[in-house]
């Protein structure tokens, strides 16, 4: 089943006074399965962010359809239950969290959608627990680190019980130990709970964690597929200002002197493996070839 | 010569609360003039804390700190003031401190600051412009009107506008994408090459470091655990693990590669570097030892 649609989506930001709209998002066709990890890379102005604010009807389409749950994000009707089931967690971590005390940070939803008081308990526990802050649920937000906060903001979204969870470069703003728990966590609401996670990022090793990967450029999908199929292009995603995974981008250098390594390898374990095989000779006797590196 | 030396620098923080916290403890720096030094560490080993005083926005708790020589706490003020004028600090997100009304008065605000004549002023301003790759025509418009990216290369420019001795970034490719990243890092490198001054880069990335700086701070628990060469550096690549730090992937590769018993170097952390090196291997025969 498919819990995010769109159907010929455009979308322009109005242009001011005397001028024109600028478009942003051209015709869109796009289907994301529940239960998915899809990660969305391109570079600033590429249109990620807006496509990800027009799945639970922060914007509406200027042209063709977004449905979230089957349910269309135009329709007024529609946007409470759409939005307690796709929720999102933005960049900053500093700007999501209102409350002064983590728990209650974390029910601030749940008070709004006058959920009752021994369910609100339980839930906030459990939304803790998933994103390893139980111990922290009476602390003070401000004094936890970008990482910590992050996972709280995540919680907060949890306890709504959403079905899909969209993640707009969760970790830009964290340092590599906050990013790790930042990815771990992800990984665990989408494997363990079930959870449809869309994540936008500009990190490659974090976009190679999910089971599919949409590429934008200029408001279009440039590129969808799994990673090792995305990243087998490592020539069009350079062309368009973006980073392949280094083990990749090595591949292909050495592919540039017909030397007849795979196309797409993405974890080091696979990459140290192939130079092993390389090395070996097993992709052929290179030794009276004279480089020009 | 020597621009930036540190004594035995230390620095609590909330001395006497239940907060205390030893941010640095006995730090000892020596930097060349014209040097380009990346600075790495997890968060909270210390980094800010230590480039926060080397232009006196904090105090040592004990310890000295040198800049050209002098003590930036020296008992003569006028010579205090001048010294502190010859390291510029960008910090972390500096968009959110523009504030003019125009670009061109919040690049000039530095340089006005330092009593300048208005032609010095305007000079700095359309040369620091020019440093970080904006056009002129931007110079009467609102900083507020300009993409995140833009703005942050204006508040880069109201540093280099000082025309500091020493130029000292916080993360300054922190949130861009990998165009961005890469555009404000070659600004940085062009302005380090064509001025001479030293460059001290703050960052997470051990790739962006690896790619730019001639020499590496390592930081943990508030001392400096490494200050080599970047080779030298990538050499410990097993201690940088043990504290966290991400290395690039392809030198894990190469580490990797050296223990299955390959005699391949490990100071590789570019692809250019990883594919001589295979090339080489290749033509050369693989040798096992």
């Amino acid at each position: 089943m498919n819990i995010l649609e769109t159907h010929n989506l455009s979308f322009s930001y109005p242009g001011g006074e005397g001028r024109e709209p600028v478009p942003v998002l051209k015709n869109i066709d796009l289907a994301v399965e529940e239960g998915s990890f899809v990660a969305v890379l391109g570079h600033n102005g590429c249109g990620k962010s807006t496509l990800a604010k027009l799945f639970n009807g922060i914007l509406k389409p200027t042209g063709g359809t977004v449905t979230a749950l089957g349910m269309d994000t135009a329709d007024e009707n529609n946007l409470l239950d759409i939005r307690k089931n796709v929720g999102m967690v933005f960049q900053n971590p500093d700007n999501q969290l209102i409350a002064t005390v983590v728990e209650e940070d974390v029910a601030f939803a749940l008070e709004n959608l006058s959920v009752p008081h021994d369910e609100m308990e339980r839930r906030v526990t459990e939304a803790l627990e998933i994103v390893d802050m139980l111990p922290f649920r009476k602390h003070a937000p401000h004094r936890l680190s970008g990482g910590q906060k992050q996972r709280v903001a995540v919680a907060g979204i949890l306890a709504m019980k959403p079905k899909c969870i969209i993640l707009d470069e969760p970790t830009a703003m964290l340092d590599p130990k906050g990013r790790r728990e930042v990815m771990r966590t992800i990984r665990r609401l989408n494997r363990e709970e079930g959870v449809t996670v869309l994540l936008i990022t500009h990190y490659m090793d974090e976009a190679v964690q999910a089971d599919r990967i949409l590429v934008m450029n200029e408001g279009k999908i440039l590129l969808d597929g799994t990673p090792r199929e995305v990243f087998a292009n490592v020539g069009l995603l350079q062309s368009v200002a973006l980073d392949v995974p280094q083990s990749a981008d090595l591949m292909f250098a050495l592919r540039q002197y017909d030397i007849k390594v795979p196309i797409s390898i993405l974890d080091d374990m696979e990459c140290t493996q192939v130079l092993i095989d390389l090395l070996e000779g097993k992709f052929g006797d290179y030794s009276d070839r004279k480089f020009d590196a | 010569m020597e621009i930036i030396r540190t004594e035995n620098l230390t620095h609590r923080y909330g001395i006497g609360t239940p907060f205390e916290k030893t941010a640095l403890d006995g730090v000892n720096i020596s930097v060349r003039e014209g040097e380009y030094v990346g600075v790495i560490g997890q968060t909270g080993s210390g980094k800010s804390t230590l480039i926060s005083h080397l232009n006196a926005i904090l105090k040592p708790t004990e310890g000295k700190v040198f800049v050209d020589g002098a003590d930036l706490w020296s008992e003569n003020k006028a010579r205090r003031i001048e010294t502190r004028f010859k390291v510029g600090l960008v910090f972390q997100y500096p968009e959110y401190q523009l504030f003019e009304e125009t670009v061109y008065k919040d690049i000039a605000f530095g340089p006005k600051n330092m009593k300048l004549d208005e032609a010095e002023i305007d000079r700095r301003v359309r040369e620091s412009l020019r440093f970080v790759g904006m056009g002129e025509d931007c110079l009467d418009k609102s900083p507020f009107d300009l993409s995140g990216g833009q703005k942050r290369r204006i508040a880069i420019a109201g540093v280099m506008a000082l025309e500091p001795k020493v130029l000292i970034l916080d993360e300054p490719a922190a949130g861009l994408d990998p165009k961005g990243r890469d555009e404000i890092l070659s600004r940085i490198r062009d302005y380090h090459k064509e001025t001479g001054s030293t460059v001290l880069l703050v960052s997470h990335s051990m790739e962006d470091i690896a790619n730019n700086a001639d020499s590496i701070i390592v930081m943990e628990g508030g001392r400096v655990r490494m200050h080599e060469t970047v080779d030298a550096v990538f050499e410990r690549a097993d201690e940088l693990i043990a504290m966290g730090l991400d290395i690039p992937q392809i030198t894990k590769v190469f580490i990797d590669l050296r223990e299955k018993g390959y005699d391949v170097r490990t100071d590789i952390y570019t692809i250019e570097t990883a594919k001589r090196e295979i090339l080489s291997k290749l033509t050369g025969g693989a040798s096992r030892d």
